[in-house]
């Protein structure tokens, strides 16, 4: 069979299986074995298995569920409210400052927690009823929390910049503060959208009342010290990194025992909330793994029939130029995201896109923060838009599907201008990493 | 047939729920290790694998119970909109593939596990542990899947020849 047919095949198959709603994992998985038994000797199913068993003790890996558990510790241990508080006393006074609150206190939870669903759902619970009491348009209340929470993925630490560098092999100290500016630029876009949508319909954001926003200066910044736990547990887990003590795993463990620290400071620590975080780490990392498997598989037969050189030729005889490639490689990216997640995308993609950037010149951290900014596309791009989902979990129950996916639509323009800057500007992406650790 | 699923369920959930305590103990080992680096010169040999032995159990021998808890991520636009019968007569038909990987890969995993045992082979590195036994968590991992995708199939056949859930 030639290669172009069982090319056409698998991706055929692995729609059709992803369709009927077998989970990811186990569509990959099936194609893989079906692909390996039918192509290669029963003994090429041995260097599968090897592929699996060494990706389940590889070591960049562990820091998926360490942040995973660090989130969930974080979730419940009260920092979200009182970051929300600290922000939004200074934006209460202007129209919209509740949303405007949001955004940066989910700026600023992004530096501590890297998965979007911790942000969204934590961000849901505290801001979205506020703002509904408050009478906020449904629409801005909705897009404000569900494309706030997506920063996690571009401020360090980031889940997907540690899956990123581990398949790309590269540094993930750099690509952590390779995100940091892209995300404040995203955040600022999200920012004065909102201001800009509260200038053209004042009725969509009421003003706060004036005892709310007459709170004399001292109290406000008393609220401050509520912020100096969170600045101390995000500097402790990024500080630790860059000074060289510890690797982002490493930082990732530290996160969590600053996490537990920080809950037992609010009064919030206690069993239950751990043993819950403690399980919800075991079941995403597990789903999460499982994923990873299963493009271990895809990825080892694929290689050996002779896919990846295949891809690869065919991209280059495209003959689109550097840029013209770079482009195209987003456009799938953009396609794949309305279906599916970063991680099926990044296992299924990275590998055979990486190799012809690099062999084009373009650079390792800036493909990947590029990756992470279409990623971030992904989260919003319906009918598969991750943040969407999380965001619905949380919502009354009134809030349909349709209503949240068109409450992010703004902020999905936004992000492709941002993806469109981030590209075309390399400096933006590597600027902090040269001056800090490329010396 | 109930008492056999509930076991099924029963030890897919004990078995995830008993990974959780293993966060936390690659959270101390890690803060221990960065203490003793750091601060006394002193790494220890043993901090890199064991963290990393733990977290390949977390992943592997909770998988089954993600999957009892229905947490694997599907595509789920056409899924949703199927009523549950067809949603059960659909799953018994992917169920035919989720069991050619599970079960080919079991087949494999045993080979491998077991040329492992043999040897006890271990991770030749300054420490040495056995890596053997992370081979065999591996096995086990495929089997607890296995019982748990089938004990979703049987409770699906149940429901479509009765009408009701078992």
């Amino acid at each position: 069979m030639s290669i172009e047919l069982i090319s056409i095949l698998i991706v055929v198959a692995m729609l059709v299986l992803m369709a009927l709603g077998l989970p990811l994992a186990w569509s990959i998985g099936a194609v893989a074995v079906a692909l390996t038994l039918y192509l290669f000797e029963p003994g090429v199913l041995m260097m599968l298995v090897a592929r699996v068993f060494d990706m389940s003790l590889n070591y960049t890996l562990m820091a998926v569920p360490l942040f995973v558990l660090m989130a969930g510790i974080l979730q419940r241990s009260g920092v979200a409210e009182d970051l929300f508080d600290a922000v939004h006393v200074w934006a209460g006074g202007l129209r919209g400052g509740l949303a405007i609150g949001t955004i940066i206190a989910n700026a600023i939870m992004a530096s501590m927690v890297g998965i979007i669903g911790a942000e969204i759902v934590t961000f849901g619970l505290i801001a979205l009823p506020q703002m509904l009491a408050r009478k906020y348009d449904d629409k801005l209340a909705l897009g404000s929390i569900a494309a706030g929470g997506g920063l996690a993925t571009l401020i360090p630490p980031s889940v997907v910049f540690i899956v990123y560098g581990m398949v790309a092999g590269c540094s993930v100290g750099e690509l952590f503060l390779g995100g940091v500016l892209p995300g404040l630029i995203l955040a600022a876009l999200f920012i004065g959208y909102v201001v800009w949508h509260c200038w053209r319909n004042p009725e969509a954001a009421p003003i706060a009342a004036a005892k709310e926003r007459n709170i004399p200066w001292r109290k406000k910044l008393a609220m401050q010290k509520n912020l100096a736990a969170p600045v101390c547990l995000a500097t402790g887990v990024l500080g630790s990194m860059y000074l060289g003590i510890a690797t982002p795993s490493e930082a990732a463990g530290v996160g969590v025992l600053g996490a537990m620290g920080t809950a037992i400071l609010n009064r919030r620590f206690n069993w239950p909330m751990l043993r819950d975080s403690l399980y919800e780490m075991v079941k995403i990392s597990a789903m999460l793994s499982w994923l990873f498997f299963a493009a271990q598989t895809i990825i080892g037969a694929y290689t050996l029939a002779g896919g990846t050189t295949f891809v690869q030729n065919s991209l280059k005889a495209m003959d689109l130029g550097p840029w013209g490639t770079i482009v195209f490689m987003q456009v799938i990216w953009i396609f794949l995201g309305c279906f599916i997640d970063w991680i099926g995308i990044l296992f299924l993609t990275v590998p055979l896109f990486l190799p012809i950037a690099l062999g084009m010149g373009f650079d390792n951290v800036w493909f990947g923060v590029v990756f992470c900014m279409n990623m971030h596309i992904g989260y919003l791009s319906p009918p598969f838009a991750p943040s969407a989902f999380y965001m619905k979990s949380v919502s009354p129950p009134h809030v349909t599907m349709a209503q949240i996916y068109i409450a992010t639509l703004p902020y999905l323009w936004l992000t492709i201008v941002a993806t469109i800057v981030v590209t075309a500007w390399p400096g933006l992406s590597l600027w902090l990493p040269q001056l800090l650790l490329r010396h | 047939m109930k008492k056999i699923l509930a076991l099924v369920d029963g030890s897919s959930t004990w078995i995830g729920k008993a990974m959780g305590i293993l966060g936390l103990f690659v959270a101390v080992v890690i803060a221990y290790e960065i203490l003793m680096r750091t601060f006394f010169s002193r790494p220890t040999v043993w901090a890199s694998e064991s963290t990393v032995f733990a977290c390949g159990l977390i992943y592997l021998l909770g998988g089954a119970w993600a999957l009892q808890e229905d947490k694997h991520v599907r595509i789920d636009m056409l899924y949703n909109k199927l009523s549950p019968q067809r949603q059960a007569l659909v799953d018994c038909f992917t169920y035919l593939f989720f069991s050619l990987y599970i079960l080919v890969m079991l087949k494999a995993t045993w080979i491998y596990m077991a040329e492992s045992v043999q040897l006890r082979e271990s991770t030749t590195s300054a420490w040495d542990p056995p890596i053997y036994p992370m081979k065999i968590a591996m096995t086990l991992s495929l089997i607890l899947l296995f019982l748990q995708g089938t004990a979703r199939m049987i409770r699906n056949v149940y429901f479509l020849m009765k009408g009701k859930p078992l």
